[in-house]
């Protein structure tokens, strides 16, 4: 069986294996084997020390206690194995039954089931010993009730779950009798956690049975398991002498538990593969220490001559980089998600980078706000924000630096705001760390910009939690949590996405309006060339960690020459498309980070690519006023149109041969 | 806000009452439950007849059942326990002197537990972020789910043999002084320590993975600032959830070590009980522990809906 495989080959599953299949060995060997030596009395010899004869010492009887332990191994097991089947008999016809009621009735059943799986399994199993006394009887029987409100409680989560699977609602129409879907469909679902879950439970009831005996309200003398040989041997007064007597069955006691827990977690899979995350580890390292080494470039040395001024000026640029990188350490080896990107931002500048999902945007936009993290390394030959180095800054410096002067809007609302914080105290937080403001006039601020975003009676809504705003809302409050240090730069990446498209552009003007008022540049990322085109005056298209046309959102129509931009373009329901012609779509996909081609990334879907495309990659050259491209054959929306024509000619042709 | 938390505490606070009430009912049923004569069976075949009477007749147990519940009730309240079964001494005086122990074991092993935990999870967690120091990770891990799986009555002789007779820094068993404390405490707090902090380390690596951390550091925010105020709220839920199931091992570790260690508690006086069929003191010791149990899981509930907002409105849908 497939659900198995983990047992042998898995270290962990190959150590429960073995552990296991010793301990079945003797309970099954030992008492055949010992039985009668571990009750042999010896009057002469009792209370025995440790020795080489009597490794655990010996009892008040004068019987050889590590025997006895040896021998214990089959009661001590069986009873546990009993005391699962107890749990798993009761548990799950329980759990059944209880997943038919209704929503009401299921709800107190499951609260029911909740407050029992908080309560320990021995003191349920002493609460059946009152009852029926103490004994071996009294503990399987309680430790079993005890086990059986997990398997209710998995019965009921697995028939929720097999209720979902579609193969039964097929199977169902296709007329299948429900033996045959029980069989064949829903019992090797369940199968694995039921599997892996009453393994663990053998290994709670190993440690639960002891305890019972080891309390002396479970197996008495004659008969013996783990736990009480464990008590006798201290009431005895053999753990002085002898401290094996007490810990040797307390240790196979919690081997054997172990093993079985082990048992459930390696058929689980929960223990994870540390071998990569190692490799990951080396490869960092590795690249931080050639990033560093990649020669810093002319600008840079520039820059240190000059003495770069740590104050932001409002002259420069906000953002000139040049020859951005970022690579990420994975098991397979390093990826370049960003293979070198430049471009220049100036002051109260509205872009926006286009691009699809593993295009690079995020990440270079994240590289540039210093926001990568572990294992991940960037390197670029210049990085300026506003006319500072800020690689070169002190982290303090950095911090007070960016903190003020870039704020950044993320795509999903909801899950940038931090779920425990209060929206007033989320914020004014950057102006109460960065420039000291007191509690008050963190909140006048916060009143403030909550307000100058249209959040409606901001003196009210500041003392909420994000849980409570819309989606917009919560939006908006991002927004208004960078605006208050007065910054430079908002980096939002795919700020609509996850809105309604209702509010989707609420929140675009919001953006252009700060952009107007305050002058603050916005960069704003986005997959949808049509927000971007809506927003910003310039255009950045990026494809496979490149930048592959930078233009102004007016030449679009006019100007474009990058295959990849035109055919975004084309793919852009307007008014300037074809009604007649079907909307245009690039076949293919963008190539996977770990299969880069050496050429033009675009080259494997481009209806233009020649020999020179798949060897060099085009570099990002200059055409024309404020545009920049990199393709080795530039082209129009007319040569394309023309393009599809033969080619869609050339089609019919071979059609008409066949 | 304000009305969704005090709406949940309320819906807590109900669920409280009547899973006492459960507890109740059932420790009242558990006696009712014993087959045969409960009274004849403890004080063995043996005991004259007029006994056996005398003290069915003290217990109340010759009423009829309906009486005998309300009178449960009223006697729990009034604390009126009633007297063993085996010695005749009133049942209170028993508890004065064995429950202290037991209580201050409990508390102090969930007080340990909750504080070394959620310390050692999130500092480990913080270190071992996004696949740094894989091995510590890998060694963390290993370890406490080793240790998480020793039980009381392994660890507990165990650390007597090194450090109690061995090393001679503490008592072998039950002691006056502070001292005898020590070994006890560690024997039931050690796995509970392992376990929770293990699951602390992994919801502080995941909640440091979240988005709101990298709003937070887009802030420039003091990385003890997204520690603490960003990142460690967040993961009480998850550990306080935990922590408070943990009372459950807290418990069963008390009960055993009061039997290693000799100390006079209630665990030692269930058993005892349950071996010598003294219920009128087994069925009051159960209620003392169960109701522990329910009102530490209540604490933990109450907790959470003050460290996470949403906790109210969740209660408040379902
Ligand atoms: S460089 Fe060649 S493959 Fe790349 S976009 Fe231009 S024409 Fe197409």
């Amino acid at each position: 069986m497939k659900m198995l495989r983990p047992l042998y080959t898995t270290a962990t599953g190959i150590v429960a294996s073995v552990m296991l299949l010793a301990f079945i060995v003797l309970a099954i060997v030992a008492p055949m084997v010992w039985g009668d030596a571990a009750v042999a009395r010896d009057i002469l010899d009792r209370n025995a020390p440790t020795s080489a004869e009597h490794w655990f010492g010996t009892t008040r009887l004068g019987q050889d206690i590590f025997l006895r332990t040896l021998v214990a191994t089959r009661l001590s097991l069986v009873a546990a194995l009993i005391a699962a089947a107890i749990g798993i008999c009761i548990g799950l016809p329980v759990g059944l039954f209880a997943s038919a009621l209704g929503p009401r009735a299921k709800g107190f059943f499951t609260g029911v089931i909740n407050v029992m799986i908080a309560f320990p399994a021995v003191l349920l199993a002493l609460f059946v010993a009152v009852i029926v006394g103490a004994g071996t009887k009294a503990a399987v029987i309680g430790i079993g009730i005890a086990m059986a409100p997990g398997f209710a409680r998995l019965a009921q989560t697995m028939t929720a779950s097999v209720a979902k699977l579609d193969y039964v609602a097929a199977a169902r129409t296709m007329g299948i009798g429900t033996p045959r879907i029980l069989t064949r469909h829903i019992l090797p679902n369940v199968a694995e956690p039921l599997v892996i879950q009453a393994a663990t439970s053998v290994g709670v009831c190993i440690l639960g049975v002891a305890t019972m005996s080891f309390l002396g309200v479970g197996t008495a003398s004659p008969a013996y398991d783990w736990g009480s040989l464990m008590i006798t041997a201290q009431k005895e007064g053999n753990f002085y002498p002898a401290p094996l007597s007490v810990i040797g069955p307390a240790t196979m006691t919690a081997l054997a538990g172990i093993a079985f827990v082990m048992l459930g977690e390696s058929i689980a899979g929960t223990i994870q593969d540390t071998q990569a995350t190692g490799k990951v580890n080396r490869l960092a390292r590795q690249l931080r220490a050639t990033m560093k080494g990649i020669p810093q470039g002319a600008a840079a040395a520039e820059l240190a001559a000059a003495g770069a001024s740590p104050a932001a000026s409002s002259l420069a640029p906000v953002l000139e980089v040049d020859n951005l990188k970022v690579a990420f350490p994975t098991a397979d080896g390093v990826v370049w998600p960003v293979r070198g990107i430049s471009l220049t931002l100036a002051a109260g500048e509205r872009i926006g980078v286009v691009g699809e999902s593993g295009s690079g945007k995020t990440l270079s936009m994240l590289a540039i706000a210093q926001l990568i993290d572990y294992p991940g390394q960037v390197s670029a030959d210049r990085l300026d924000f506003s006319g500072t180095d800020i690689r070169r800054l002190s982290p303090a410096a950095l911090s007070r630096f960016l903190g003020t002067n870039l704020a950044m809007v993320f795509q999903n609302p909801m899950s940038s705001l931090n779920p425990a914080m209060r929206i007033g105290v989320q914020v004014a937080e950057s102006s109460r760390v960065h420039r000291g403001l007191s509690a008050s006039e963190g909140r006048q601020l916060a009143i403030e910009k909550l307000g100058e975003v249209g959040i409606p009676e901001p003196e009210l809504r500041l003392r909420q939690y994000p849980f409570e705003f819309s989606g917009g809302m919560q939006q908006r409050a991002m927004i208004a949590m960078g605006l208050t240090e007065a910054p430079k730069l908002i980096i939002a990446d795919e700020p609509t996405t996850a809105l309604d498209v209702t509010v989707q552009r609420q929140i675009l003007d919001l953006l252009e309006r700060i952009n107007a008022e305050e002058g603050t540049a916005i960069v704003l990322i986005s997959h949808d060339i049509a927000v971007v085109t809506s927003v910003c005056a310039r255009v950045i298209v990026m494809y496979g960690g490149l930048i592959m046309e930078d233009l102004p959102t007016d030449g679009l129509l006019t100007e474009a020459a990058h295959p990849y931009t035109l055919a975004l373009v084309e793919a852009v329901p307007d008014t300037h498309t074809d009604k007649t012609s079907p909307l245009a779509t690039i076949p293919g996909r963008p190539p996977a980070l770990a299969a880069m081609p050496p050429g033009c990334p675009f080259a494997p879907r481009c209806a233009f690519a020649t020999p020179e495309c798949e060897a060099t990659q085009p570099p990002l050259a200059p055409s024309g006023i404020g545009h920049r491209v990199a393709c080795h054959h530039p082209q129009t929306r007319a040569t394309v149109a023309a393009a599809a024509v033969a080619r869609a000619g050339s089609r019919e042709e071979v059609d008409g041969d066949g | 806000m304000e009305v969704t938390a005090a709406r949940a505490w309320v819906r807590r606070i109900n669920r409280l009452i009547i899973s006492l009430v459960a507890v109740l009912t059932l420790s009242f049923l558990m006696i009712q439950l014993i087959p045969g004569d409960p009274v004849r069976t403890a004080l063995g075949p043996d005991a004259p007849q007029e006994l056996v009477l005398e003290r069915t007749h003290q217990l109340g147990l010759d009423r009829n059942i309906f009486i005998q519940y309300i009178n449960y009730w009223k006697n729990v309240f009034t604390g009126n326990l009633g007297d063993s079964i085996i010695y005749g001494t009133p049942i209170s005086s028993m508890l004065a002197a064995r429950a202290p122990n037991t209580l201050i074991l409990v508390a102090m092993s969930m007080v340990a537990t909750l504080v070394l935990a959620l310390l050692g999870g999130v500092v480990v967690g913080i270190v071992t972020r996004s696949s740094r120091l894989t091995s510590l990770r890998l060694f963390f891990n290993m370890s406490t789910a080793w240790v998480g799986a020793l039980p009381s009555f392994l660890l507990a002789p165990v650390f007597v043999y090194f450090f109690a007779m061995r090393a001679g820094w503490f008592p072998i068993a039950f002691a006056s002084g502070y001292k005898w404390f020590v070994l006890p405490l560690a024997a039931i707090a050690l796995g509970t320590i392992a376990n929770l902090s293990r699951i602390v380390r992994s919801s502080t690596e995941k909640v440091l993975g979240e988005d709101y951390i990298l709003v937070a550091r887009s802030k420039r925010l003091p990385r003890r600032r997204i520690y603490f105020r960003h990142a460690l709220p967040n993961l009480l839920t998850a550990a306080l959830t935990i922590g408070g199931l943990q009372v459950g091992a807290a418990v069963t570790g008390t009960i055993v070590v009061e039997q290693v260690f000799a100390i006079p508690g209630l665990g030692q006086m269930l058993t005892t009980a349950i071996v010598q069929g003294d219920f009128p003191a087994a069925q009051i010791c159960m209620l003392i522990f169960a109701t522990s149990v329910l009102v530490v899981n209540l604490v933990v509930d109450i907790l959470l809906v003050f460290f996470d907002p949403r906790a109210g409105r969740e209660v408040g849908q379902s």
